[in-house]
């Protein structure tokens, strides 16, 4: 059989496919996106950054809950695209959308980037010790709710 | 650009590709044989297991030039000749052997494989034997017992 229908399966006349460019650090410092070189190449349709959407609110936590004491839980912004620091390996901070898939990751790997590495945490209680790096500077702890 | 020929479930495919196209997308995207599923990227999964001259293989582990002159099975040339599904099919729908169905032809691709070299496998033999295939549902009981009621063995000591 082998019929079904997923996403992926779906092919559809002038299909654009999108590709990311994701950090390779746990917390680092965006320098430089320099897209000048992938921009040229063939059927490169767009490239985005997180400073195309400055103006766009996070992804929003789906549930938010309350500490103990009744306090809200803090809620990081989550940009689409990540703006001016990478938070985890993987964190995406460039899309490409191309036409073809192939297309897309050449040019993902086509950008310039300079990403700076910044120190990291890597499990639970040194991610509360105070001093620590934060995941998101503008929050003040990694606690999120107790 | 290479010219590949390759045998595809029973008929001639032929097609253009480049050096570092996998057999996975050829067969998906020249081909539009889309039931071979891309899982993971990083041959862990086994979603897109095929059988490349009677061995089941790793879709996205070989070149789709390097697959020049091969015979290919996909699970599009699984079904029996009027078209009903196999006996291997049946049993999975019959025990219910797929959740989300992603996996599963690369499931029954592999699970094939193993009931043409052992046909009575037992359950040990058959989970050793799925351990390149990743079910992300978790569904794998039901999985062993599809192959081993495929296998037409008593399935009522494997847990639900």
């Amino acid at each position: 059989m082998g019929l079904g229908q997923y996403t992926d399966d779906i092919s559809l006349t002038r299909q654009t496919f999108a590709a990311f460019a994701r950090s390779t650090v746990a917390n680092g410092q965006i320098k430089k996106i320099d897209a000048l070189r992938a921009e040229k190449m063939p059927s490169i349709l767009a490239i985005f950054t997180g400073e195309d959407f400055l103006d766009v609110v996070g992804n929003p936590a789906g549930w938010l809950i309350n500490s103990r004491d009744g306090e809200p839980m803090k809620e990081p912004k989550r940009p689409v695209l990540a703006q001016g620091k990478v938070r985890h390996v993987g964190d995406a901070f460039a899309a490409v959308i191309a036409e073809t898939e192939e297309q897309a990751r050449d040019a993902i790997d086509a950008l310039d980037v300079e990403i700076d590495k910044l120190p990291a945490v890597i499990d639970m209680k040194s991610a509360l010790k105070p001093g620590n790096a934060l995941v998101h500077d503008e929050i003040e702890t990694n606690q999120c709710f107790d | 650009m290479i010219n590949v020929k390759m045998t595809v479930n029973g008929k001639p495919a032929s097609g253009s590709v480049e050096g570092r196209t996998l057999l996975v997308d050829f067969l998906r995207n020249s081909l539009n044989l889309t039931g071979t599923h891309v899982g993971c990227d990083t041959s862990q999964c086994g979603a897109c297991t095929v059988h490349v001259n009677s061995k089941a293989v790793k879709a996205c582990t070989i070149f789709a030039a390097d697959a020049d002159k091969s015979d290919i099975k996909t699970i599009e040339g699984q079904a029996n000749k009027d078209g009903s599904l196999n006996f291997i099919q049946q049993a999975f729908q019959d025990y219910h052997g797929l959740q989300c169905g992603f996996c599963t032809p690369g499931m029954v691709m592999v699970a094939v494989e193993l009931l043409k070299s052992n046909p009575k496998p037992t359950e040990a033999e058959i989970r050793n034997y799925l351990d390149g295939n990743i079910c992300r549902c978790t569904g794998y009981h039901n999985i062993v017992k599809s192959i081993m009621a495929a296998s037409g063995q008593d399935v009522s000591a494997i847990a639900a």
